[in-house]
């Protein structure tokens, strides 16, 4: 692999995420949302002296797994599958230029625009709350910055699989969304239906969740911004009673990096190994 | 009769001041005339003063005959690691300015800094107790004064510590201005008519827990980050006003305070503050024929506002201030709270998650304030679901109720004059937050680097 011919890619990639302009609308609203959020739930969140977590975290939390997942699984569907609807996929592999020196740059390329959207919301609205005189604990905003970063890189991930696979944008770009749909709402729906009606235990609820890079990222910045996990039940003492506070983090960790890992190792292999008439 | 009675009255102060100026002082001091406080007891009279001037004193004390035993230039008198350090055995003891230390570690025999046991009437003032593990033991002592000590608890694990201060059958006891930190419990038993004023409690297991003890006042106490603010039980005519429970967030516990089988509770303008869970109410009042009062309370950022037992009823909870709790008000195992007063007199409480809207600017919103919330109904239920709590899902469950309000669960409140505005006292002033450099640092550069990337990328 050529890092010249990656970084030829990656330089290609990122200008047309940036020059897009549904790339753009959403950059802008994300941080303005994130700016608007947490300067509402700062400006009335102490009494005494004390401090709220509830509102400005489950804000922040929220507005990130609405909006990242649905940018990244996107971004990540059509990166390949309207290349190759377009027929510019072919062009490209007619230059001296290798399958996985494209994949590597395209997932890199479209990735830091992703990254660099996320820091930019959280970057705003940092400044706005730093003004404004909310919580001020950098590094748990960091830690929760970073959780994104990967919730993003996952869902990329889960995003370019995709696309590989997709002989159509418009058809990837619906999967995307069914999967959005999937991963956001309907699998947590799924899993609360299944307990009320079969009453599932502890253990199993804690399992399925995991199953959910969302419900996992979700998870993880609440163990990382609250003070406390007994917020999340008996679930959350659960978790942390076996594994260890840091353990749990360290658990969540690992299965967001297995969700950006696994769906990109078996995107790169298919793409990589695709027969020249079936790109 | 009048007269009988001023006679008398001259006959007791003359008495009494006969009786000053035959009190003797002794002095204790490194140097002598007494090296030790043991000594001078020994020699002393019932009425006398021993003065105990600075230094360390390595002895255990009895106390058994009514002297006012007074420290100056903080003399410490240490036990050594072993059994009790001061014990009182006589009535109206004034025992005043004494740092005392060094107790043993023994749960069984309740190893303690000060003792007072049959010792009515006694004054324990202005001293400071560390490495105890019981800090002030009060047995029989009814009428005791315990103001301004500062009790440090031996830093051991919360189960094998003792208690800060410990009342057994001592009612008509004051604990004034007293500090406890990393202690177990402030706690008493058939203890009543006691006033708890100005106290603060912080580190501890229980910050004021109590059995069987009626008609007590508690007042401008603070309990901070124990594992619960204050848990009281089987009492009557319980008056708290002015407290902060704040950061009591123990593990399956975490109340800013709970009560079980209380009777007429009246509870005004205390603020209950990122506990785990504000208030939490089993079986009180417990009585059919009681009603308890909650008033102009502070309910903030806790897990669960207050949490109710399905069947509580009779609680009278009007203008408090129920502000962003992530659940204002649970019921334990999920239902319908009937037979409390959430309003009264066209006055209701604030909840700041209300939605409504106050058209004749009364401050009185026009549409009732109803917690019927299908996500928090089924948490309610299913605890288990509470891990889902924060994820777009229950917003999700919202709006789905919303739309098809046959899916609405029954509410669990209707407070029929919701509040428009929040009542915090000024008591509890607000100080503005800290303008946070780290965190306009780091923030600025996570704005300004892609924002540079953007253009760089754009302009090429």
């Amino acid at each position: 692999m050529d890092i010249k011919n990656v970084l030829l890619i990656v330089r290609k990639e990122a200008g047309e995420s940036i020059k897009n302009r549904w790339f753009l609308l959403y950059t802008i609203c994300f941080s303005l949302l994130a700016l608007l959020v947490l300067f509402l739930a700062s400006s009335r969140s102490e009494i005494a002296g004390y401090s709220g977590f509830g509102k400005t975290a489950a804000s922040l939390i929220n507005l990130v797994l609405l909006f990242v997942p649905l940018i990244a699984l996107v971004t990540g569907a059509i990166s390949i599958s309207s290349e190759r609807e377009n027929g510019t996929l072919s062009y490209l592999l007619s230059h001296p230029i290798t399958k996985s020196e494209i994949f590597v740059g395209k997932f890199i390329g479209t990735l830091i625009p992703i990254w660099f959207s996320i820091s930019l919301g959280f970057g705003l609205a940092g400044v706005g709350v730093a003004i404004g005189g909310g919580e001020g604990d950098v590094s748990k905003y960091i830690t929760t910055a970073f959780l994104s970063a990967l919730l993003a890189a996952s869902l990329l991930s889960i995003g370019l699989l995709v696309s590989v696979y997709s002989k159509r944008a418009s058809k990837s770009i619906g999967i995307a969304v069914f999967l959005w749909l999937l991963f956001i709402i309907l699998g947590d729906l799924g899993i609360m239906g299944t307990t009320v009606a079969m009453g599932l235990g502890i253990e199993q609820v804690f399992a399925l969740a995991l199953l959910n890079p969302a419900e996992v990222f979700k998870i993880a910045s609440v163990l990382a911004l609250s003070p406390r996990f007994e917020i999340l039940g008996p679930v959350g003492i659960y978790a942390v009673r076996t594994f260890g506070k840091e353990g749990v983090f360290y658990l969540l960790f690992g299965i967001m990096l297995l969700w950006t890992l696994i769906p990109l190792g078996y995107a790169y292999l298919a793409f990589t190994r695709f027969r020249k008439e079936e790109i | 009769m009048a007269s009988y009675i001023s006679v008398l009255v001259f006959l007791t102060a003359i008495s009494t001041s006969v009786a000053v100026s035959a009190e003797t002082v002794h002095i204790v001091s490194p140097k002598g005339p007494f090296t030790s406080i043991s000594q001078a007891i020994l020699s002393a009279k019932s009425g006398d003063t021993i003065r105990v001037n600075g230094g360390t004193y390595n002895e255990h004390i009895i106390v058994d005959k009514t002297l006012n035993l007074i420290g100056i230039n903080e003399p410490n008198i240490d036990g050594g690691g072993k059994g009790t350090v001061v014990l009182i055995k006589a009535p109206g003891v004034t025992f005043k300015g004494f740092h005392v230390s060094g107790s043993g570690e023994s749960l069984t025999v309740e190893d303690t800094g000060i003792v007072l046991d049959s010792a009515q009437g006694s004054i324990i003032e202005d001293n400071y107790l560390h490495d105890v593990l019981f800090g002030i033991y009060l047995k029989n002592s009814s009428g005791t004064l315990i103001r301004n000590n500062t009790i440090v608890g031996k830093d051991l694990p919360i189960p094998v510590r003792g208690d800060g201060i410990r009342l057994w059958y001592s009612s008509k006891t004051k604990i004034l201005d007293n500090t406890i930190t990393g202690a177990r419990d402030l706690v008493m038993w058939w203890s009543g008519d006691t006033l708890i004023k100005g106290n603060k409690i912080e580190q501890g297991r229980y910050g004021l827990h109590y059995m069987y003890s009626d008609n007590n006042v508690f007042e401008d106490n603070l309990f901070i980050g124990n594992y619960v603010g204050g848990f009281l039980m089987y009492s009557n005519n319980i008056k708290f006003h002015y407290n902060i429970f704040a950061l009591n967030q123990g593990p399956a516990t975490g109340y800013g305070i709970g009560f079980k089988d209380l009777d007429d509770i009246v509870a005004s303008e205390n603020l209950f503050i990122d506990n785990r869970i504000g208030i939490y109410m089993d079986n009180s009042p417990h009585s059919v024929d009681s009603w308890n009062t909650l008033e102009d309370n502070v309910i903030a950022f806790n897990d669960i506002g207050i949490s109710l037992m399905p069947s509580i009823q009779r609680n009278i909870i009007v203008s408090n201030s129920f502000i962003d709790n992530v659940e204002q008000v649970e019921v334990r195992g999920g239902g319908v709270l009937a037979g409390n007063k959430w309003f009264e007199e066209n006055k209701g409480n604030y909840w700041s998650d209300y939605r409504g809207y106050d058209e004749d600017k009364d401050g009185i919103g026009e549409i009732p304030y109803k917690a019927e919330s299908l996500f928090e109904g089924l948490i309610d239920s299913n605890p288990v679901l509470r891990i889902f709590i924060y994820s777009p899902v229950a917003q999700a469950i919202e709006l789905a109720s919303d739309a098809f309000p046959v899916m609405k669960p029954a509410p669990k409140v209707t407070d029929n004059y919701p509040l428009m505005s929040s009542r915090i006292s000024d008591r509890f002033d607000s100080p503005k937050g800290k303008f946070s450099l780290n965190l306009f640092i780091v923030s600025a550069f996570m704005t300004l680097i892609p924002l540079f990337a953007f253009f760089y990328i754009i302009r090429r």
